[in-house]
């Protein structure tokens, strides 16, 4: 803590933006001639109650999607209640480009522009501004995040580098999950879910007002499901699971320019798994069924104000506490955040800039294979980051700029710095260009860990290194856009070197008793590739969308070391997704996916996700959804050597659904 | 010095969250996004309020020259029951609002809706508002801010006397007034 605060130089610079940002904005925030009207992206009543009355926000989190110099996807709550999905992890499914491989029915491995791992992904996933990560292991436990789909507002998707605006470790992509505004549920809403795979699971939600606009929600939540029927060793699958979760949100609107939030959520899961570890005596491979639990814990609070038509601010504080055990591995985290963010416009010229802070206090049990080298008891970073965005023709080319600069307790200072160029020089067209560079800081495990890894009979340990850099990722990005009042596409490329990339290096004592498998920052990994999307709809009742992705991972490794994260690989992915509205009662979704390349080391597969909803009265509705039909069987995930967990057979699945909204 | 600074850091953050706090009036944006609900709420209405076969405008009101600006941008050549929307701003008082079928008050038209509302039952005449008290003392809809964003209540009943049945969507989506739920 005293580190933090001993450096005041940097301190004094935040002290003295902040100065200079409250003069300028007390000259020019109320110059309301200065002031462009946006267009409205449509007069649709949904697009109305998701319309920002500013063109600033407080809250991170993207503005007009064709004003937009980065490769993104928006998920809506429509499409993903009318999709089918149960859970967040396979709500992305849906957006082209995502890599979302299941391991069994739990766990889930996901990332957009390079190999998912399921220890490490380089992506931020964010709950209302909230980061989930976990910092054991640089990523995210999908099947802990149990938030409500049905009070998600919308889910934005950024494929590549967005550490500029929202933080470090998003190298590959941001996933930012906004939740639905407490006065936008009210009333009852239950729900009960059966199937093949899920024994049940019911969900249950009441919201009300507390006068002065004000209001709030809570909700609670359990799930039971089955096991898969088939493993990928001889073990028999032991993937069930049991989830339970209890939450609420409280929105208080102390007027029309201030609000504040207060919402928490805890989760509790007990879940089987099938794990692959060393005999203790004789370090041989066994393959042994584990049931692990994990416990998680969030509260955040958020100011948000008003400060003139063209200004605004936010303080955002939150905690969060994972806790978890499995046969392996006991850790338990408690993170603390503080960030504050400030949006202007200034004549034509929007700045955006913050200030975050964040403590993470770390126990990692020590047990027959997890032991730690150093006793890290604490792990804190912290920065800032400016974005402005120049226009330079109006209404035609923009310029974007900014930095992000963080120092956190492993790996020192690091930079973002970004530019992106955006012109439109048809209100059809836009072409986009950007050039940034992104940070990865090594997760725990990689710096401060010692783990007992699997083997043919030598002792062979997986060990961290205090000593490893940051990875940084020069990235550049080129995209275009056209939108037709019935059609669009939105195509992006990408080529991305990253250096100081995490490999392993074998290192065997003399008497050949002990592998040390070490972790080094020596690698170089260039991914290149593109996503392409065209939106059709012919008609108002039908709804088509195609996207297509490709990415190639190649690494540079020096001699005696091999990749810690994927291989040379890659991956194409073609999504077909189409709905059609029979009648205002009855709608039909349809997913096709197919996946090809090695790099998850799977053979190809297509699969059909199929959903039938049909709105039985104005307050009771009926889905039925068939998920991974067509193909039978098949492995999504097979990359072992990166996880101790064993892989089960996903398996085409059938459940049923209904819902009363009072 | 090193509490000084944090202490300094801190007040800092505060004297920004809490000093430079101005009156925000309604950007053209927000005006945009309101005119297109009043469109919308004409669009979700049947009743006796509006008669296309003898009215040739669908005519929206108000007092405030900056709304019928945004208004007029955003509601340019729309239709309600193939009728044109007349955008049409209202100079005075004693002006004949009879032809309105949407009537809106600003925030700025608090008194004048007092004065306008004194004695008048308003019959045939969408009646929506964005102040404190509008429901109360006789408005059918408000409009309010949560969350950066435009929300609404309704009093279906008023809407009703005066000749206006509001579809379940409309209803389903806005806050109905004095709702326990």
């Amino acid at each position: 803590m005293h580190k933090f605060f001993s450096h005041k130089r940097y301190i004094t610079a935040a002290i003295l933006l902040s100065n200079t940002i409250l003069m300028v904005n007390s000259v020019y925030a109320e110059d309301e001639s200065v002031y462009v009207l946006e267009e409205l992206p449509s007069l649709d009543f949904d697009a109305l109650m998701a319309a920002d009355v500013q063109v600033t926000s407080a809250m991170k989190r993207l503005q007009n999607m064709s004003e937009t110099a980065a490769s993104i996807y928006v998920l809506t709550n429509k499409e993903i209640r009318e999709s089918g999905v149960t859970n967040v992890a396979q709500a992305l499914k849906l957006v082209p480009g995502m890599q979302v491989r299941q391991l069994d029915n739990n766990q889930w491995a996901i990332t957009s522009r390079s190999t998912a791992g399921k220890h490490s992904s380089k992506l931020l996933v964010m709950v209302d501004g909230q980061s989930i990560y976990n910092p054991g292991f640089a990523g995210v436990y999908w099947e802990a995040l149990n938030i409500p789909l049905y009070d998600i507002e919308r889910i934005e998707v950024i494929r590549g580098q967005g550490g500029l605006l929202w933080g470090s470790n998003a190298t590959n992509g941001v996933i930012n999950i906004i939740s639905k505004h407490s006065a936008d549920t009210l009333g009852v809403y239950a729900q009960a879910t059966t199937g093949t795979k899920i024994d049940h699971k019911v969900d249950f939600r009441i919201g009300g007002d507390l006068g002065n606009y004000s209001s709030f929600r809570i909700f609670a939540s359990s799930e039971e499901t089955d096991v898969a029927t088939k493993s990928t060793k001889s073990t028999s699958a032991n993937d069930d699971g049991r989830k339970k979760s209890v939450g609420g949100r409280l929105d208080l609107s102390l007027n029309d320019d201030l609000s504040f939030i207060v919402q928490a959520q805890y989760t509790s899961i007990n879940m089987g798994q099938n794990l692959r570890l060393a005999d203790l005596d004789t370090y041989q491979r066994v393959y042994l069924q584990d049931q692990y639990t994990r416990e998680h814990f969030q509260f955040m609070t958020r100011l948000e104000q008003t400060l003139s038509s063209t200004s605004n601010q936010m303080l955002q504080a939150s905690i969060s506490s994972q806790q978890g055990e499995q046969l392996y591995y006991k850790d338990d985290f408690v993170i603390t955040d503080v960030d504050y963010q400030m949006n202007t416009l200034i004549k034509d010229i929007q700045i955006d800039w913050g200030v975050n802070y964040r403590y993470t206090s770390i126990s990692i049990d020590e047990t027959d294979y997890f032991t730690n080298i150093q006793d890290v008891d604490s792990y804190n970073h912290f920065g800032g980051f400016l974005q402005v965005q120049f226009t330079l023709l109006p209404d035609e080319l923009k310029l974007i700029i900014g930095n992000r600069s963080e120092k956190n307790s492993f790996t020192g200072w690091g930079h973002q710095p970004m530019a992106r160029l955006l012109w439109t020089p048809h209100s059809k067209h836009t072409i986009w260009a950007a050039i940034s560079q992104g940070v990865r800081i090594p997760s725990l495990l990689e710096y401060n860990n010692r783990a007992l890894a699997s083997s043919s009979g030598i002792k062979t340990e997986i060990v961290g290194n205090a000593d490893l850099k940051s990875e940084k990722s020069i990235s550049k990005e080129l995209g275009y856009r056209y939108t037709e009042n019935s059609w669009g596409i939105d195509v992006s490329l990408f080529h991305t070197e990253a250096r100081n990339v995490l490999a392993v290096e074998a290192i065997p004592n003399a008497t050949f008793t002990l592998i040390n498998l070490n972790f080094v920052s020596d690698a170089d990994l260039t991914t290149y590739g593109g996503e392409a999307v065209i939106k059709w709809k012919p008609f108002d009742k039908i709804t088509t969308e195609l996207g297509y992705s490709i990415t190639a991972y190649e690494y540079d490794l020096p001699q005696g070391t091999t990749e810690a994260i994927g291989f040379d690989s890659y991956l194409r992915q073609v999504i077909v997704k189409s709905q059609y509205a029979l009648n205002p009662e009855h709608s039909i979704a349809a997913i096709y996916r197919i996946e090809s390349g090695e790099a998850y080391d799977t053979n190809d597969f297509s699969v059909l996700d199929l959903t039938w909803n049909w709105q039985i009265t104005p307050s009771v509705a009926f889905s039925l959804t068939g998920n991974n039909l067509l193909y039978g069987k098949h492995l999504e995930y097979n990359n072992t050597n990166e996880t101790y967990t064993v892989p089960t057979y996903i398996e085409p699945n059938y459940f049923a659904k209904i819902t009363a909204k009072f | 010095m090193i509490p000084i600074f944090r202490r300094l850091f801190i007040v800092k953050l505060l004297l920004v969250m809490l000093f430079i706090s101005q009156a925000a009036l309604a950007t053209p944006r927000e005006d945009a996004i309101k005119s297109g609900f009043l469109y919308n709420f004409a669009r979700y209405s049947d009743g006796d309020w509006f008669n296309p076969d003898i009215k040739s405008t669908y005519n929206i009101c108000s007092f405030n020259p900056e709304f019928i600006v945004a208004a007029k941008n955003t509601l340019k050549d729309l239709t309600i029951k193939k009728r044109l929307i007349n955008v049409y701003l209202l100079t005075s008082l004693q002006e004949n609002i009879v032809d309105c079928n949407t009537l809106f008050l600003s925030r700025g038209d608090s008194e004048k809706w007092a004065l306008i509302s004194e004695n008048k039952a308003f019959i045939n005449l969408m009646l929506v508002g964005e102040f404190d008290g509008f429901l109360a003392s006789g408005g059918h809809i408000n409009f309010f801010i949560v969350g950066g964003k435009v929300r609404f209540e309704i009093d279906p009943i008023k809407l009703k006397n005066s000749g206006i049945n509001m579809s379940s969507k409309v209803l389903r989506l806005g806050r109905i007034h004095e709702r326990i739920f």
